[in-house]
């Protein structure tokens, strides 16, 4: 079998297509073969990433048996393999007209509603109608139609436009595992959908709006205020929902944000977003945005004459300067906005935002990083092996780390590398990977080995070999036996622990109901950690998959002490971390991270040193600047109290929060789609992100505001930069890498000159601001936004495909996304303009780094304390609550999205039956939980798969960042008469609310389309 | 208890009419009748004296070819199994392939599998425990006909009564071979009586025809090894391991080996089946087995081996019912059955109502069979309600090219271009007839549905 694995050798072959010789790749069909040398040649069902089927027909050519053959016949290009010296015709007439009969055949049933239609002018139907010459209908039958589906509040459905390609249902079912959505009927009623009408569960759902070539699934949210592609103005971005960091393309009109489309990143995402990152930016165009300045002089911003009154401001800030600042960034701003509030308060001052156990959480979590670099997602699918043949992953072991929830496009990814064991099977008797179909037939059922070890239930269970669900405090300890056993060479029978559970356990059992000793394990333990132990002895390069959503330095300790014994060269094997992060820029933050950095206890501890009323007058004391920080681990006492003590309160950010009401000074920052900067990805990869327009003033982007304050409160420091840019330079000449690394990028782009941000065929581009001024927009904001960009606010400039960042996908021909492949070095290649790809250098510092261990555990706890240790054993009785939101819900932005609130089932806490009867609660029964935080209220719901000291809850009013921590069984209640009828009124004000935000923010934009708010006039002219 | 004279006269004609000679449609052959008969003689023979090679190999010289429709030589479609290779691969041993009879007879104008199914149900599964053996394959499956009732009834009695008396299960007659076989009773469609597709329904998946390569021998049910013949192929292996390829080859002169079950329907004073030599001509078949046409009429034209065939007219009548002569007349023998159409009825209302078979069959798979048949049945039914145009013929001569083979997923919109296509070339005339008069020259649409009239009548 050795040599059948290494069938995957690339080879390039000539071959000759229309008597022209053409070098292509062995590894992929004859499609992507002709693509790759960016020929056109129309196609359906074949996707990049899926592979081929041979449904539609569309890509046929006539193959050749050698020169002097000229009839040929008539091939599928996807369903072919290359072979040296094959000749085929492309213009050839007979493929040509059969081409085009495909088109008219599907036109038989297409409807002829492209005006209505939001696909229209970047569909793939329409590009292929025109490539192969279809010009008019034969057909004169009567068209079938469909009844459609509702199917969420997400995607759209418009059957009668399908043309049965089957790609939807290849993309959900078999790509993305999704099990409510299928084919049904036969012949030319061919049924793509649901069962039954309902909403898709699928967190991949969006990516159907891409996948279908025509207008069958639309993004709804952006079908509802359609634009056409041609008419939007895009950037380059980064998705701020998780920490993987996927690139997006922003589209914008008339100054909102209309949609997010995948922006292709061979390393990354590649095709495919999660819901979350599609659907999630929406929260920009939320009433909960702020769009004014509270706290200062109300001339300062007005938001109906969009001006920034800087004189103003500046007396204000003045009542606001103090002795002392202390600056607490956060994870969702940018680096460098992250990166200049530390310069402007001094890294002693400088705080992250974290906790005491969040800290311990940080350090463990850059210890990983500086030892185990992370993969990117195409490392691990192995995207490169269609070529490059790398080991793959054989074994995927995921701990303490929902990643359907916490980073749901890495679950994509997930899903693909088990399919590593059914492509090696399929290498057996020499079917081709991209031959999808034959692939899942021959090995439709082989999946490589998966272990899961969660405190929930997953989606991977039942992918999974064996999945448990326990406490976090047995994760560890499983994690901790695991090791054990390895570091004796996987002879289990050595390790004392698990021998002794053996033999005697019924005494163990005895001792662990009474809570003195819990260090046995369960007969279930023992048959998962066997299983575990004897399938990672078998693996090569398992994939370890863990994160920090427990908030457990213990658990990143075990798994670090699991990674180091794996790595021992003893095992050959070669094992690969990934480690999630909490938030779109945590890794990022952690350059930040040193031994000084504090934690909100230790800036609690310096408030009261330092009263505010010193001396009786309020500036003497201590000014808390709080970047996009809303401090939603503690409770709403504690971030009063951090109010009363300090002297002032400024918050920058961009939608409302506890924060922000509480502050003096709130300074409306731009968001994600508005603002410009870098976040660091999981990998500690920084990617740049651009505006895809201009803010609305008051609001502008974060640094640009702490610039301000640098000019008024931070004198000393003779900061006299204006932009980011400058802001590059000024780190880099203070010697920062990361800065000098930027700014080499940036440049390699400006040499290529401009790329415009909107297409060439914008239309009406003077006169869609006609109301304020007939120009072009670039003239106005020349200067102040754009002169030191690379991207331009207008159609000047080189087309979208010039830019190493991709502002739109977009080529001659191929209005659609599926443009992309003219873009890329080879079909499912790298970007022929490759973006830098920069990484953070993560080092600790030497005061961690010089420590032993042991002492490493002493010294962390005695610069931030933590009251309870998850190593040791649990208080009697104790409960942990794990937080369960859904994927929609579990990232604090993405929560203010009407859509996804509205998707939203209601608040539960799942608990053991056992659990349950302690508090005398059935199914159902609303239970009350006194959080330190607030008090919760949720619907009961009795799952037995439950440890017995396990709540499972799903709470909307509660952060996610809130999670694993204990409770006491007298925190939790029955809820009494008036609390359930309070509960339940919250309940559906919260549905209702949310369905009327949405009804107000599409009539708010629309309104909006017609007196454009943009302030596009010069200050200077006035 | 079997009639000795029934049986005498049957075994009279054991060596001239192989397959059909034991068939009673009202009491089939119990195991003991069957054995009695000198049932069971040709799979004692291949478990207990021969290795899987030797019986391929005697398959193979008896130059016996597929009997579904295809004409493929049964020996090479075995031979491509991975265990029956010279280089076998280890994963490949014994136990890890499967055998399917494919039973799904839909073809419109044939009924020989379903007359050997009712009547002789344990030549069938002594057959299938013949090419089981030889395949190493431990499972086999009868891919039945949904509407088969009484086939899957006596089939069943049959495979009962073969594992009562050691045929099937373990240690078969005392051999270390063991064979389960069932039976799979179809839901319903044309198409899976297509080797991949019968393969996928048979998976519980949808019923759509696999890309080949890899073909069904190397990765068919459920991945593994996959051998799909027809009834009607598996039942001559008994035969020809009792009295040898040799005679199998002798049984007809001058064409492909071995009989063949022929049939005949439509505007025939007879319509019936007959087991004959290969190669017996359609005149012989039509006027002497079938009784000429129905009093009054003239043959206009037929279709040789049910209704994925092109026509042939009066002109072929002389040409022999085997593989390659039907071929050189334009035509494939497919299933040997014949559906006459004569001189009173309208080829148009014909061809479309093959044509409405065909589109409503299609799995859907493919555009140019889900769309293109369905687009030919809505200008078929205008040009036999009088509402077409001379353009329609050109579109129609297109629509044939674009679902012509090479072109298609699977064999059936070719299947469904043979009739029109050839139809169209031969009743030209009544083609045009039809669109310059306006109206079926016929006079009946008899053959038209309801449906299709009411809908383009409604549409103007």
């Amino acid at each position: 079998m050795a040599e059948h694995n290494k069938t995957t050798n690339t080879k390039e072959v000539t071959i000759y297509i229309d008597n022209i010789p053409y070098q292509v790749s062995t590894d992929n069909n004859l499609l992507a073969g002709v693509l790759s040398n960016k020929l056109n040649l129309p196609y359906f069902c074949w996707h990049p990433s899926m592979g081929s089927v041979g449904a539609c027909r569309q890509c046929a050519v006539t193959q050749y048996q050698d020169e002097k053959d000229t009839r040929g016949r008539m091939i599928m290009s996807c369903m072919t393999t290359v072979v040296e010296g094959m000749r085929i015709g492309l213009t050839d007439p007979a493929s040509a007209k059969f081409r085009e009969q495909v088109i008219s055949a599907m036109m038989t049933n297409h409807p002829h509603d492209c005006p209505v239609c939001a696909e229209g002018g970047e569909c793939h139907l329409q590009d292929m109608t025109i490539m192969t010459g279809h010009t008019s209908r034969g057909y004169q039958g009567e068209k079938r139609t469909f009844t459609n589906q509702y199917l969420g509040e997400l995607v759209g459905h418009e059957m009668n436009r399908c043309i049965t390609c089957y790609r939807c249902v290849r993309f959900y079912k078999d790509y993305a595992g999704g099990k409510d959505f299928d084919v049904f009927g036969s012949r030319n009623q061919v049924y793509f959908g649901r069962q039954k009408e309902g909403a898709l569960h699928s967190p991949f759902s969006g990516n159907l709006v891409e996948v279908c070539p025509t207008g069958v699934f639309t993004n709804k949210l952006f079908s509802a205020h359609f634009t056409r592609k041609w008419d939007l103005q895009s950037s380059p971005s980064i998705c701020a929902h998780c920490s993987l960091g996927c690139n997006t393309s922003i589209g914008e009109r008339y100054g909102s944000v209309r949609r997010v489309m995948n922006r292709y990143n061979h390393d990354l995402n590649g095709y495919f977003l999660c819901d979350r990152g599609r659907f999630g930016l929406g929260f920009v165009n939320s009433s909960k945005r702020i769009t004014t300045i509270k706290g200062i002089n109300s001339k300062a911003g007005d938001p109906l004459t969009a001006r920034l009154n800087e004189k103003s401001l500046a007396n204000a800030l003045a009542e606001h300067k103090a002795e002392q600042y202390i600056g607490i960034g956060s994870a969702r701003a940018s680096f460098e906005a992250n990166r200049l509030l530390k310069y402007l308060v001094g890294k002693e001052n400088f705080s992250l935002g974290y906790n005491n156990n969040e800290m311990q959480l940080a350090l463990r979590h850059k210890q990983l990083l500086t030892q185990y670099p992370q993969q990117s997602l195409a490392g691990m699918e192995n995207v490169t092996r269609r070529g490059r043949g790398k080991t793959q992953h054989d074994l995927v072991f995921i701990i303490g780390e929902n990643i359907d929830q916490t980073a749901p496009r890495l679950a994509l990814t997930i899903k693909q590398v088990l399919r590593n064991a059914a492509l090696d099977k399929a290498d057996d008797i020499g079917v081709k990977h991209w031959q999808d179909a034959a692939v899942r037939t021959y090995a439709g059922d082989k999946s490589t080995p998966l272990f899961s070890l969660q405190t929930q239930q997953t989606e991977f269970d039942e992918l999974a070999n064996s999945a448990v669900v326990l406490s976090p405090a047995r994760i560890i300890f499983i994690v901790q036996c695991l090791t054990n056993m390895l570091k004796v060479d996987f002879s289990y029978e050595m390790v004392v622990p698990i021998q002794g559970t053996t033999v005697d356990e019924g005494e163990n059992k005895h001792q662990s109901d009474s809570g003195v000793k819990c260090l046995d394990l369960s007969e279930n333990e023992t048959k998962y950690l066997l299983l575990l132990a004897s399938a990672l002895s078998q693996a090569n390069a398992p994939l370890i998959v863990t994160g920090l959503s427990l908030k457990s330095a213990a658990l990143l300790k075990a798994v670090d002490n699991l990674m180091a014994c794996l790595s021992q060269k003893s095992h050959g094997i070669i094992p690969e971390l990934t480690v999630v992060a909490p938030e779109c820029n945590s890794v990022g933050n952690l350059h930040f991270f040193t031994e000084h950095t504090l934690s909100v206890e230790q800036i609690l501890t310096r408030l009261a040193q330092t009263p505010a009323n010193n001396e009786g007058k309020v500036s003497k004391g201590i000014t808390l600047i709080l970047l996009e920080q809303e401090l939603s681990q503690i409770s709403q006492a504690q971030r009063e109290l951090l109010r009363s003590q300090c002297a002032s309160m400024i918050v920058l950010d961009h939608s409302r929060t506890a924060l922000t009401q509480l502050a003096d000074v709130v300074l409306p920052s731009a968001a994600v789609s508005e603002s410009s900067g870098h976040l660091v990805n999981y990998q500690g990869s920084l990617q740049a992100f651009y505006p895809a327009h201009i803010p609305v003033e008051p609001i502008m982007q974060n640094w640009q505001y702490l610039l301000l304050l640098a000019k008024y409160l931070f004198t000393h420091l003779s900061i006299n930069f204006s932009s980011l840019k400058q802001l590059h330079l000024f780190f880099a000449e203070r010697g920062e890498p990361w800065a000098l690394q930027v700014m080499t990028c940036e440049k390699n782009r400006e040499k290529r000159g401009k790329v415009a941000r909107q297409t060439h065929r914008a239309s009406g581009r003077t006169a869609m601001t006609a109301n304020q001024s007939v120009h072009e927009i670039k003239n106005y904001l020349e200067g102040k936004y754009t002169q030191e960009e690379w991207l331009s606010y207008s159609m000047e400039g080189a087309y979208a495909g010039k830019g190493d960042e991709m502002p739109y996908t977009w080529s001659p021909a191929w209005n659609s996304n599926q443009a992309v492949f003219q873009h890329q070095k080879e079909v499912n290649g790298e970007l022929q303009f490759k973006a830098c790809n920069n990484l953070l250098n993560l080092t600790l510092s030497a005061f961690f780094d010089e420590m032993p261990q042991e002492s490493l555990d002493e010294k962390l706890c005695e610069l931030w304390p933590i009251e309870y240790d998850e190593n040791k054993p649990q208080a009697d009785k104790s409960l942990i609550l794990i937080q369960n939101l859904p994927w929609y819900l579990a990232e604090q932005q993405a929560k203010i999205l009407p859509e996804f609130i509205m998707m939203f089932a209601g608040n539960t806490v799942e608990l053991s039956a056992q659990l349950a009867e302690c508090f005398n609660c059935k199914n159902h029964d609303v239970l009350k939980i006194n959080l330190p935080q607030k008090d919760i209220f949720a619907k009961t719901v009795i799952n037995p798969q439950l440890p017995d000291n396990h709540l499972l809850v799903s709470v909307f009013e509660l952060s996610i960042k809130v999670n694993n921590v204990s409770l006491t069984s007298e925190q939790i209640a029955k809820a009494d008469h008036d609390e359930i009828l309070k509960f339940k009124q919250i309940e559906t004000s919260r549905f209702t609310e949310a369905s009327k935000e949405k009804a107000a923010i599409l009539a708010r934009l629309k309104a909006q389309d017609q007196n454009i708010p943009i302030s596009f006039i010069d200050r200077k002219e006035q | 208890m079997i009639d000795p004279n029934w049986l005498t006269s049957a075994l009279a004609q054991a060596k001239t009419k192989p397959l059909t000679h034991l068939v009673n449609l009202e009491q089939p052959l119990n195991i003991e009748d069957y054995i009695c008969a000198g049932g069971y003689c040709g799979a004692r023979k291949a478990v207990t004296e021969l290795t899987p090679k030797e019986v391929l190999a005697l398959v193979s010289d008896s130059g016996l070819k597929g009997r579904g429709g295809a004409g493929f030589p049964t020996g090479m479609k075995w031979s491509c199994v991975p265990s029956l290779q010279d280089k076998s691969l280890a994963m490949n041993a014994t136990g890890n392939s499967y055998l399917i009879c494919n039973g799904d007879e839909m073809e419109p104008g044939t009924f020989k599998d379903r007359y050997l199914l009712e009547g002789v149900p344990h030549q069938l599964i002594e057959s299938m425990i013949i090419a089981s053996y030889t395949l190493s394959a431990n499972k086999a499956f009868i891919f039945l006909r949904g509407e088969y009732h009484v086939a899957a009834k006596r089939l069943q009695q049959a495979i009962d009564q073969a594992y009562e008396n050691n045929w099937l299960g373990e240690r078969i007659q005392g051999t270390g071979y063991r064979l389960d076989l069932y039976i799979h009773t179809s839901a319903g469609r044309y198409i899976c009586g297509e080797e991949t597709a019968l393969i996928n329904a048979l998976e519980g998946k949808r019923a759509n025809p696999r890309a080949k390569p890899p073909f069904p021998q190397v990765s068919g049910l459920f991945g593994k090894p996959t051998v799909v013949n027809n009834v009607e192929t598996l039942s001559n292996l008994p035969h020809i391991l009792k009295h040898g390829g040799e005679w199998f080859k002798n049984l007809s002169p001058n064409s492909d080996p071995g009989t063949k079950i022929y049939a005949a329907c439509g505007q025939v004073k007879n319509p019936g089946l007959w087991e004959l030599p290969m190669g017996v001509t359609i005149r012989e078949l039509l006027y002497e087995h079938a009784g000429g046409m129905k009093s009054g009429m003239q043959l206009k034209g037929l279709l040789p081996g049910g209704a994925s065939t092109d026509f042939l007219v009066p002109e072929h009548l002389d040409t022999p019912m085997d593989f390659d002569s039907i071929g050189k007349a334009g035509s494939r023998l497919g299933t040997g059955g014949l559906i006459v159409l004569g001189d009173k009825h309208c080829p148009v209302a014909m061809v479309l109502n093959l044509l409405q078979f065909f589109a409503q069959e299609s799995c859907g798979w493919c555009t140019p069979c889900r769309d293109g048949t369905a687009w030919a049945v809505e200008i078929l039914t205008r040009i036999e309600h009088g509402q077409g145009t001379s353009k329609d013929l050109t579109q129609l001569a297109e629509l044939c090219d674009f679902m012509w083979l090479g072109k298609t997923h699977c064999a059936l919109a070719p299947g469904a271009v043979e009739p029109l296509k050839s139809a169209m070339r031969y009743f030209k005339d009544d083609f045009e007839q039809h669109i310059k008069q306006g109206c079926c020259t016929y006079h009946q649409n008899n053959l038209l549905s309801a449906k299709y009239i009411s809908k383009v009548a409604n549409n103007g």
